[in-house]
């Protein structure tokens, strides 16, 4: 599924969160270049530019999301922002900016590499509008627009169809509300973020989800969805 | 300009009703003469009725008039009750009679008597007044300082002390009056003021603190022991010396009580700090005990196996999932500490913003790992999505700190349940364990941080987690109880938000 071969640039100013993600990323056969500052890790991408980026957004010399708009000046790969918990507007804006997704620290390295996963699928690996997604017993059809659970048939309401395919075409990527209310009611409902709440738990309750134990959705606090890869 | 504004608010009255006003002041000037007119009349109607007995001197009946006129309204309208009293008994009563004509001598003399008994009387009568008029305002002023010695001495506070103070003063003199004082240990400000009038009086124009001398005020200073520590603004121009005398006497007395609830201040003052130290020493103490207890577990974890290369796998494992699980155990304590400086700062990270319930307390249930602790969420929710306006993040915070505690104290195996209910305009949501519960008495206290340093109950991490639900409830309007489980043992603590508003539904879709 990913790039053996591609190259992670890791922009963190911490050395022993560099050295783990190294061992880490290695270990899946990435090759691995480290930069200690905003200013570096700018330097080190124009050098060698990196298959996929995993950024620290507290780093000394420059504000993460000030590093997310200079790359995304000349730059499409991939941006994974590391974040402490506790700011989440600050993930928010930071996806606004450019970035793909998001890990929270402290995380996990099977989270952490999860994401890395996700991220470095080519473009074109992206599900596509005929394609299937099916993940512990349930399977989206997007080309004959079906939703089946446990091989039973299981009947969406239309806008309910519209956020697992939304979802479906973004699996394992985080989906923030605004973006979800944007593409599914149109850019002047980014705020009615019930009209969202009130859709997922009906979905949710459809496809047979507990949230607290989640196959299929999950919920990001305070930024957004993501369907589980 | 800020005088001229000032003069023109304090008429205001005056400009209101002048009718009426000059009315009341014409009417206050003419009653001595109406006086006089109705008591000479009186002496004429007796008159007849007396000349019919013997040796009576009608001239002495019109005297006593006059003398009664001049005892109540003084020398001139006692003038005009002899003047009229002489008229009246030259027409009626001496010959030629129903004349003003003089027939005798005797007749001018009378009237000269008549005026001199009357600026005589009126003049006594006058002093009189005075001298009772004196005594009685003495005695008011006695009265009030009596009042104020009372006043002040059962008062707690400076503020109180000062509001009396003006009170009295204004309402001697009849004006505005602002106190101010501060201490000098502290640094405490506290001030009082008194406006004379009704709407119309001064509003903001009041000279500043520690302006010495501002036209039409007059400064009385407080002094105490510990030198001036404010001083007193009459609206006044000038006092007279026995006023400014009685002024400062009772500005005297509640210096003396300012003096005293300045001390009384600044030992609770003290007492505050001291508490506030001690309080410190307790989350020093708490913090350091609860960040090191997992730290302990981490270093011995990854030092043992660094030492022991030769180890199995199984107790690889045991060390490495302790390492993990004391980490993440450290991580829920910093965001807990993070959170109450949040709260004591009163900066909520984000906005309130719909939230699912159920959204909330799974997410809490998964950063527990409830399900690997072996222990079940029983989640008893009304069905659909449970939308509450709240800061997300917080709640959920909130949720994993009752959670965490309901686990900490629920037997193996054993479940926590979760309901919630709708009542009008709030949320109200019990999480339930199976725990051996909280005694009655420790209900309230179990919600005081550091509640736990104070008890022998060393387990890690429950001292800021209830005072923390509180605090973030509280920040939401609501309110956090402990109770007894109805139908079992065990700990049932009860959140309630306020919900002011409720979503608009989106209109239906399909």
């Amino acid at each position: 599924m990913s790039d053996p071969a591609a190259t992670v640039l890791v922009i963190e100013d911490e050395a022993h969160i560099r050295s783990f993600l190294r061992i880490a990323l290695e270990a899946h056969g990435y090759t691995v270049l480290e930069a200690r500052t905003g200013a570096d890790g700018l330097a080190a991408a124009g050098r060698c530019p990196p298959q996929l980026v995993i950024l620290d957004l507290g780093l000394p010399d420059m504000d993460g999301r000030g590093v997310i708009t200079r790359l995304r000046e000349w730059s499409q790969a991939p941006i994974l922002v590391l974040s402490v918990r506790g700011e989440e507007h600050e993930k928010v804006q930071a996806l606004d900016a450019g970035a793909n997704d998001y890990v929270t620290k402290p995380a996990g390295i099977s989270e952490l590499m999860a994401r890395v996963r996700v991220l470095l699928r080519k473009p074109g690996a992206d599900a596509p509008d005929g394609a299937v997604y099916e993940r512990g017993g349930l399977r989206v059809d997007l080309a004959r627009r079906e939703v089946h659970r446990d091989g039973v048939p299981v009947h969406v309401t239309r806008k309910e169809y519209d956020l697992l395919r939304l979802l479906v075409r973004n699996a394992g990527r985080v989906l923030t509300h605004q973006h979800v209310l944007r593409e599914l009611w149109g850019p002047g409902f980014t705020h009615q973020t019930h009209y969202l709440r009130v859709l997922v738990s009906g979905l949710r309750q459809k496809l047979g989800d507990d949230p607290a134990d989640p196959r299929y959705i999950v919920t990001e606090q305070g930024v957004g969805y993501r369907l589980l890869d | 300009m800020r005088d001229r504004k000032l003069k023109g608010s304090a008429m205001e009255p005056v400009d209101r009703s002048p009718g009426a006003h000059a009315g009341a002041r014409a009417w206050h000037e003419l009653r001595p003469y109406v006086f006089a007119s109705i008591v000479v009349a009186a002496a004429a109607v007796t008159a007849p009725v007396l000349q019919r007995l013997p040796h009576a001197n009608l001239s002495l009946l019109f005297m006593t008039g006059v003398l009664v006129v001049a005892v109540r309204h003084g020398l001139w309208p006692s003038i005009y009750a002899s003047i009229l009293s002489f008229l009246t008994f030259n027409f009626f009563f001496t010959d030629p009679r129903y004349t003003f004509k003089v027939g005798a001598e005797g007749d001018v003399a009378t009237l000269i008597f008549f005026l001199l008994m009357a600026s005589v009387t009126a003049n006594l009568a006058a002093r009189m007044r005075e001298a009772m008029h004196k005594r009685e305002k003495a005695m008011a002023r006695t009265d009030a300082l009596q009042t104020l010695t009372r006043g002040v001495a059962g008062a707690a506070t400076g503020q109180q002390v000062l509001q009396m103070l003006v009170d009295r003063l204004g309402e001697v003199y009849a004006c505005d009056a602002l106190a101010v004082a501060a201490d000098p240990r502290t640094g405490e400000k506290v001030r009082a003021r008194r406006d004379a009038g009704g709407p119309a009086s001064l509003v903001g124009e009041t000279p500043e603190e520690g302006a010495e001398q501002k036209p039409g005020w007059t400064v009385l200073p407080l002094h105490t022991g510990l030198g001036r520590v404010g001083a007193v603004h009459l609206q006044r121009n000038v006092l007279t010396r026995e006023e400014r005398d009685y002024a400062a006497a009772l500005t005297e007395q509640a210096a003396v009580a300012v003096e005293r609830a300045m001390l009384v201040a600044s030992l609770e003052h003290a007492r505050l700090e001291t508490q506030r130290q001690e309080l410190k020493v307790a989350l020093l103490s708490s913090v350091s005990h609860d960040l090191r207890t997992p730290l302990a577990s981490v270093i011995g974890a990854a030092s043992s196996l660094l030492t022991y290369e030769s180890l199995d796998k199984e107790k690889r494992d045991v060390l490495l999932r302790s390492v993990l699980e004391e980490s993440e155990r450290l991580d829920r304590y910093i965001q807990n500490l993070l959170d109450m400086t949040r709260l004591e700062q009163g900066r909520p990270e984000s906005p309130r913003d719909w939230e699912d319930l159920r959204d909330l307390l799974s997410a809490a249930a998964r950063r527990l790992r409830l399900n690997a602790r072996g222990l079940s969420l029983e989640l008893d929710l009304p069905p659909g999505a449970q939308l509450v306006h709240v800061h997300g993040e917080l709640l959920e915070q909130v949720f994993v700190n009752l959670l965490d505690n309901a686990a900490r104290y629920s037997p193996r195996n054993g479940s926590i349940r979760v309901t919630s209910r709708r009542t009008a305009g709030s949320i109200v949501i019990d999480v339930a364990d199976q725990g051996p519960g909280i005694p009655e008495t420790e209900r309230e206290k179990v919600f005081d941080p550091f509640y736990r340093v104070h008890e022998r109950d060393r387990k890690s991490g429950t001292g800021l987690g209830l005072s923390i639900c509180r605090g973030i409830v509280q920040a939401h309007g609501g309110e956090v109880s402990a109770h007894a489980r109805r139908d079992r043992p065990g700990t049932l603590i009860r959140i309630c938000i306020p919900q002011a508003c409720e979503p608009v539904a989106e209109s239906a879709d399909e």
